[in-house]
């Protein structure tokens, strides 16, 4: 009976459920919020969630309260009695970043809590790039990233380097945990940008080390989307565009040229002027033939991505796919994608939570690779661009069709001048490479009891790339002729890499009575890779029209088998501890064994600990109430690196074809040859890294800043080192050498307005790095570097490793312009011989003539000699950054990103070939630059006469320049369709827009591009021969939410 | 972790390692294949000892664009690369003979073909050594493989050239032992007694000269040199110009040609690599008409060369070609005029006898001789005239024997037009030197005579004086002989070396 009463009396009070009505909406934007979950205060059961009209229906009574969540927006209670009033809802979004967590290594942390040095890309800003795939748009995003691409080849990897350098001859490039699947080389385009949730960079040691043997060139950690709570949401995003090249090279003009061709070789230029009464001067008005024009195009580009994804408490699901099309600037080359996603996360019970993530991804490639030889000898004569610029714009006196004919007919080269029409050939080269990845990645989380879970992860990677090449008669490599051995020949590639990891990790959460929170986590994990690569070419093939099915009928030519594996297993742990939320502390460690290392050597051990004080927290810090955030963090660890090939430490013999001896004429019998000797000793290479951070929040985090200053020692360099030839051997990998990479990073986030209409926030960040090399191998001074482009420079050394400075410097002799007649001495005979007390040029004296080039003479020895090189340049930058900008005005988005970098050099090689014709090759047009020489009228030029290069091979500071440059990076503009017209096409959200890339790019620098580096290794950066130009990108999409 | 352990074991199932090699006979054959294989690397025979490293001191000079400032025209430094090249092929091939040896009693095999596999690969070794000891004086002496990466097994101290040589004679001497009679082997171009007597003859007179001068070899080098002589295995080719024809024809003639290195294809298919540039650096520019065959003609005659030669000598014409190819479709062969010597292209190795077709603007089957009989005479010849116990008829008879094929003569008969006679020692020893000159020239031997005999440095000049007083052209030649000093009797040690191994010492005047 009392029961009753009560309830009766509960009943009286709050009244009869009914159907209470409502509708949730953006507080700011007023835009409708499907999804939200809703539900009553005293009553947990009853939970209902909006429409994808933000409405909803609950039943409640007149005194309840309803509480309304939403991922993203700050929790909000409302009485029923004020719904009943005003049925709008309005949330507030928070700023997500301040309380979100960051994923780190095997787990995640509060943003507030991070102990290291930790970067996140701010995904919405990237995906304003048009580009393919998520590193093409990450150059100067964060702070300590240097990102390049060595040219712009389409479907081309770009390099990330980590904090500078460590290793010498190994990979410097991060590791990758893509869904928690740590991935040495992976394929970053086959992740579609728009199925990325999160990217965050784990930079110093204590973020690096739980990473262990891979840690110690950073680690990219990437979060792929998963599907929300909500009813279900289609998007979707398309865009279309084109591009075009930034710049192309001035090249004399036909009068230009033949006056040049008359200067060079009179005899031979004579078919210039064998047309009846056809003078030099006539050919002011001969057209051009522009070969340039012919070879860039105005290249179309398309992408489209859907996605799908919803979820209830129970399961979680999203499907993606995307297409990515885009023709290349240069005719016949490009790229294409295909790619589809799947992610169903499924709650068991109460405990147990499963997740499953499947990707495939098939590219394609195709077109010449601009920076490579296309000849079957050495010849720099066979590049694309080489051929493009030095065709020459117009014939002599013949009737010859050059933009037709595949050879020059007019035009006597030498042997091995391989100059065949460079549209002709680029147009029937094949040259196209297939890849098709499949990932897949399950996981299984268990929560033993309320503060320990168990998960479990497996993933398996599976990449098949496939090469094919076919050069028929009218392509540089197959056309018939004495030179060619090969004839009409093709290649066929194949390589195909399985990876695959477990990893089991235990987490322990805990705080105890307030104030201590701890948190430790365990774990076990085993990964594998396996490899196979098989090809092989043939060569003289009879049927050229059958392509590369015809290869069959050929030669057989070269043959490639290679099978390789490796495993690692390792044992991880980490502890967090926290005091207060004051002061913070995070200790990690790692032990690796991995199969590339003897038993001796099997196991590394890499620990690390970091310690943070939010000095916010502080009593005293309560008076500066403007002071939001302030912490000092500390740590230092120790990171690997492994970056060798799996049997590296087994010696191996080899029955190389090029060995092969034929004693009395008879078929070639086979050789055994040692080709490297392995190495029982080889360990982990070493990096201690020490970081001091501090970070600092103004004005409610209107205001932020992050300092970062760090130093590293890598040593035991894993080094493929030089070694005494009496081994018989001029490489062996052993540990040697030490080198030492200094940095300074600052990152400011700032919203300088933020009004109603009108809001502006930036993001900038700045970078120092410099390395140093403190040891190299047994005493060594120095690692000399060379380049293979042209032969009489292959074996000069640009680069040098010297033991106390960079690892990338640039070595020559200092160019001083040319001679002048006043360092000549006036013969009888009317002939100049240079003054002895004026140094030589590397050439005779007896040949020097006034005009030529002319070098200082260092050691004034009267020679200029290799004792005269000194460093003529720095590869590294001294600093780069970047600075991104958000404008919003009403429903109107601004996205504008500059990028930079300081202080390099680039060593320009085409100037070599095409600013003075070091060869002196006959009917190869020049630089319009060129065009201003030294001659007798022209005594002030700096570029020397016609044919007085100085001997070849010699790298002079001539053609180094300064590779500086500001790059407007991305440009994007948006706007929202009003909500109102939106709604009568039941339609969630529309925007449309217009992207920009590498708009504008201030420089000095006098190539196609200052971002190149064709031969690009940590010794040997900034060298730029014949590279693929960088397009300037425009496109406009829509993005659609239904 | 029992099971882990065993997992971590990945054998490498793509390649062999040498600890589980050398199981057959076959093998073995296989590594000394790759010993042999040496020869013809790119830093030695089948390139840049062909005309490309001024091994043909006073009787050529190197034109060649792409050599300027390098060692051909002796304005090079320590770190000239074709030096290092050379260094590096000689000191990977005894890397592989090493192996070889090291491994020998690993197959269950005829001891019989064992002993013979031992005796080349001791020899091979050996004659490398040799290679680096002429050129650099002191070396590191290497006769195991490295067992670890450590400094202090990697960095090896040179060994003083006499104990080089001592090794060179005891491993050549031990050799002779156990290889076949040449008629067994049946070409010149794997290693015979006659190969290892002939070329120990080489080592001794080496040994006899400068700078050892140890005086007691000659008796030795005389008594080598005779062992072939008397073999009876071996005669003069009638036709000089037959013995280069055959190199082009890939024909074997073993009585004259002893020890060749051998080449093998024109560069095409998968054996690119296996032929060399013998008649490509070294033939008669310059045309492209594949009728004829590409050279690059770098060698070209000096004029003190050309003047040894009486004009019937018909090695004159045949080693120094009279004529060049002018024009490409096709090429015409054009007389050079009489004042036109220093201007001529070495002809001894001529691409148009070539049958290997068609003729590839890189490689060429030709072989390249290291040891000829009339080479073995001439040696036989000049140790015999530091012999005081005999009246000379021997040492005059061998001379004239190459002299008389020379002119195109019956080689055993004696003809009074152009015998030597009743010679005294000085006057034998002057003889000796022309002649070998006139018959051995471009044949990578003429800067070890000179250096052998001292008489490097004032021959060079000598030549310089001649070209100077000749003509006005021939400005390479005149610079390569200008830049000629003394310190060009040793190469440097290669710069790289130096770098990597602290025990090294340069030569002195580098």
């Amino acid at each position: 009976m009392a029961m009753l009463l009560l309830s009766l009396h509960v009943i009286a009070q709050q009244g009869v459920p009914e159907p209470i009505k409502g509708i949730v909406v953006d507080a700011e934007q007023g835009d409708a919020l499907p999804g939200v979950m809703v539900r009553i205060k005293t009553d947990t059961k009853i939970t209902t969630i909006t429409d994808k009209d933000g409405r909803f229906v609950i039943r409640a009574r007149e005194g309840d309260v309803l509480l309304f969540s939403y991922l993203g927006y700050a929790p909000l209670e409302m009485a029923v009695a004020n719904i009943k009033k005003n049925p709008t809802i309005r949330m507030t979004a928070v700023d997500t970043k301040l309380n979100e967590v960051v994923i780190v290594g095997y787990g995640e942390v509060n943003r507030k809590e991070i102990t290291g040095s930790i970067g996140e890309v701010n995904m919405d800003n990237l995906l304003k790039a048009p580009v393919a795939s998520f590193d093409q748009a990450l150059a100067g995003r964060i702070a300590g990233v240097q990102v390049t691409s060595p040219e712009e080849q389409p479907g081309a990897g770009m390099n990330i380097v980590i904090r500078g350098g460590n290793s010498l001859t190994q990979s410097n490039s991060p590791l990758y945990v893509v869904d928690d699947f740590p991935i040495e080389d992976p394929l970053n385009a086959a992740i579609n940008p728009n199925d990325i949730e999160s990217i965050t960079i784990l930079k110093d040691a204590s973020a690096t080390a739980i990473y262990g043997s891979r840690g110690a060139n950073g680690v990219v950690i990437i979060k792929t989307k998963q599907g929300k709570i909500g009813k279900a949401v289609v998007k979707y995003d398309g865009s279309a565009g084109f591009q075009e090249v930034t710049k192309m090279m001035d090249l004399m003009s036909p009068y230009e040229f033949v006056k040049y061709q008359l200067e060079l070789r009179p005899a031979n230029a004579t078919v210039y002027l064998d047309r009846p009464s056809f003078t030099l001067e006539d050919y002011k008005h001969v057209p051009t033939i522009d070969w340039q024009n012919m070879l860039f195009r105005q290249a179309f580009m398309q992408t489209h991505n859907l996605a799908l994804s919803g979820g209830t408490q129970q399961t979680k699901y999203a499907f993606s796919g995307s297409i990515y099309n885009q023709n290349g600037i240069i005719i016949n080359s490009g790229y294409k994608r295909y790619q589809g996603r799947v992610s169903v996360d499924q709650t068991i019970n109460k405990q147990i939570k499963v997740g499953l993530k499947v990707n495939y991804t098939r590219d394609f490639n195709y077109g010449q690779l601009a920076s490579l030889q296309q000849g079957s000898s050495i010849s720099f004569s066979t590049y694309p661009l080489y051929r493009v610029w030095g065709y020459r714009p117009v014939t002599g006196g013949g009737d010859l069709d050059i933009l037709d004919d595949l050879l020059d007919e007019e035009d006597d080269l030498e042997i091995n001048d391989y100059r065949i029409n460079p549209i002709t050939s680029t147009n029937n080269e094949i040259r196209q490479a297939s890849r098709s990845i499949f990932t897949g990645n399950a996981y299984i989380s268990y929560d033993i009891t309320k503060a320990l879970t168990l998960k479990i992860t497996g993933g398996f990677n599976s990449r098949v790339d496939k090469d094919e090449n076919f050069y028929n008669s009218k392509t540089g490599r197959g056309y018939p002729s004495v030179n060619n051995t090969r004839g009409v020949n093709g290649l066929f590639g194949y390589d195909e890499r399985n990876d695959w990891v477990n990893a089991n990790t235990l987490t322990y959460k805990k705080k105890f009575n307030r104030n201590h929170s701890f948190e430790a986590l365990g774990g076990f994990t085993v990964q594998g890779l396996n490899r196979s690569t098989y090809g092989y070419q043939a060569y003289n093939i009879p049927n050229e029209d059958l392509g590369l099915s015809g290869m069959d009928q050929g030669q057989p030519g070269a043959l490639d088998a290679l099978l390789t594996e490796n495993i690692m297993v390792s044992y991880l742990g980490r502890v967090n501890y926290g005091y207060k939320s004051k002061y913070l502390l995070t200790a990690t460690f790692r032990a690796d064994g991995s199969s590339k290392f003897t038993p001796k050597n099997r196991w590394g051990y890499f620990p690390s600990a970091a310690f943070a004080w939010r000095i916010d927290k502080e009593k005293f810090m309560r008076k500066l109430a403007f002071v939001s955030d302030a912490k000092l963090r500390l740590s230092y660890g120790v990171t690997g690196n492994n970056r060798i090939g799996d049997y590296v430490r087994y010696s191996s013999l080899d029955l190389p074809y090029s060995n092969y001896y034929s004693f009395n004429n008879a078929d070639p019998s086979p050789s055994i040859v040692v080709n490297r000797f392995g190495n029982n000793d080889l360990k982990w290479e070493s990096t201690g890294q020490v970081d001091i951070g501090f970070d600092l929040g103004l004005f409610k985090n209107r205001i932020k800043l992050e300092i970062d200053a760090y130093r590293k020692n890598t040593f035991d360099l894993l080094l493929n080192a030089n070694v005494p030839s009496t081994s018989g051997f001029s490489k062996i990998y052993k540990n040697v050498g030490e080198i030492r990479n200094d940095g300074l990073e600052f990152t400011l986030s700032t919203e300088n307005i933020k009004s109603k209409r009108f809001s502006w926030s930036s993001d900038f960040n700045i970078s120092f790095n410099r390395n140093k090399i403190v040891a190299l191998s047994d005493g060594e001074d120095n690692i000399l570097s060379t380049i293979t482009w042209l032969s009489d420079y292959n074996s000069t050394p640009l680069y040098a490793a010297k033991v106390g400075g960079s690892a990338s410097d640039f070595y020559g002799v200092i160019w001083d312009g040319v001679y002048q007649y006043s360092d000549f001495d006036r013969l009888p005979s009317g002939a100049y011989r240079l003054k002895n007390s004026v140094a030589t040029n590397g050439a005779d004296a007896a040949q020097i003539q006034p005009g030529d080039v002319k070098y200082r003479d260092v050691n004034n020895d009267g020679v200029v000699n290799d004792k005269d090189i000194v460093k003529i340049g720095r590869g590294l930058p001294i600093h780069t950054g970047g600075f991104s900008n958000n404008f919003t005005y009403n429903r109107f988005n601004l996205n504008v990103f500059f990028q930079w970098s300081y202080g390099n050099n680039i060593f320009n090689a085409n100037r070599i070939v095409f600013e003075g014709n070091d060869q002196l090759r006959y009917n190869l047009n020049q630089y319009a630059t060129y065009n201003d020489r030294w001659s007798a009228d022209n005594q002030d030029s700096k570029n020397f006469r016609t044919g007085g290069q100085g001997i070849p091979g010699l790298y002079s500071s001539r053609t180094i320049e300064d590779g500086s440059y500001l790059r407007l990076k991305t440009i994007s503009l948006s706007y929202d369709l009003p909500v109102a017209l939106m709604k009568r096409m039941k339609i969630q959200n529309v925007s449309i827009y217009a992207s920009a890339q590498n708009l504008y790019t201030w420089t000095n620098y006098s190539g196609m591009d200052p971002e190149v580096s064709t031969r690009n290794t940590t010794l040997t950066p900034g060298f730029d021969y014949s590279a693929y130009p960088r397009p300037r990108t425009f496109t406009f999409g829509m993005r659609l939410t239904l | 972790m029992p099971s882990c352990k065993k997992s971590f074991e990945k054998e490498p199932s793509d390649f062999i390692g040498p600890e589980n090699y050398f199981k057959t006979e076959e093998q073995l054959n296989y590594a000394l294949n790759g010993v042999y294989s040496t020869l013809a690397e790119s830093g030695l025979y089948a390139n840049n000892m062909i005309a490309r490293l001024g091994l043909d001191a006073d009787q050529s000079y190197n034109r060649y664009s792409h050599d300027e400032a390098s060692v051909s025209d002796y304005n090079y430094t320590s770190a000239d690369t074709k030096i290092l090249a050379y260094w590096r092929a000689l000191y990977l091939g005894i890397n592989r003979a090493n192996l070889l040896l090291e491994n020998i009693d690993k197959p269950d095999m005829d001891n019989g073909k064992r002993e013979k596999i031992k005796g080349q690969t001791l020899f091979l070794r050996a004659y490398f050594y040799f290679l680096l000891v002429i050129r650099f004086g002191d070396v590191p002496l290497v006769l195991n493989t490295v067992s670890s990466a450590s400094s202090e097994a990697l960095q090896v101290a040179r060994t003083p050239v006499k104990e080089v040589y001592h090794k060179i004679l005891e491993d050549m001497e031990a050799a002779s032992l156990l290889v076949d009679d040449i008629d067994v082997v049946g070409s010149g171009g794997r290693i015979s007694k006659s190969a290892v007597w002939g070329i120990m003859a080489r080592v001794c007179l080496y040994m006899a000269g400068n700078p050892i001068n140890d005086v007691s070899k000659y008796a030795e080098a005389r008594e080598w040199a005779e062992k072939v002589i008397t073999s009876g295995k071996h005669q003069l080719n009638p036709s000089f110009q037959q013995i280069f024809i055959n190199y082009a024809q890939d024909k074997y003639d073993y009585k004259e040609s002893i020890w060749e290195v051998e080449f093998w294809g024109n560069g095409t298919g998968i054996y690119t690599n296996l032929g060399g540039y013998v008649g490509r650096n070294n033939g008669i520019g310059s045309t492209e008409d594949p009728n004829v065959g590409y050279a690059a003609g770098m060698s070209r005659t000096s004029t003190v060369l050309f003047k040894l030669y009486d004009a019937n000598d018909l090695r004159r014409d045949w080693s120094i070609a009279p004529f060049r190819y002018v024009g490409d479709a096709p090429a015409v062969a054009t007389n050079w005029n009489a004042s036109q010597i220093a201007e001529r292209y070495c002809g001894k190795w001529r691409r148009i006898y070539e049958t290997v077709l068609p003729r590839s603007t890189t490689r060429t089957s030709q072989n390249f001789p290291i040891l000829r009989y009339s080479d073995v005479l001439l040696m036989f010849a000049e140790a015999d005239n530091f012999i005081d116990d005999n009246d000379g008829t021997q040492r005059h008879e061998a001379i004239n024997k190459v002299r008389r094929r020379g002119f195109g003569k019956p080689v055993d008969v004696p003809d009074a037009s152009i015998d030597f006679t009743g010679m005294d020692k000085a006057a034998f020893l002057e003889q000796i030197q022309n002649e070998r000159s006139r018959e051995l020239a471009f044949e990578c031997l003429r800067k070890d005579d000179l250096i052998r005999w001292n008489i490097f440095l004032s021959s060079m000049k000598y030549a310089l004086n001649d070209i100077t007083s000749t003509t006005t052209a021939a400005t390479d030649a005149k610079r390569t002989f200008t830049n000629v000093s003394a310190r060009d009797v040793l190469w440097p040690i290669p710069l790289y070396e130096l770098g990597v191994n602290k025990k090294l010492v340069q030569n002195s005047g580098w």
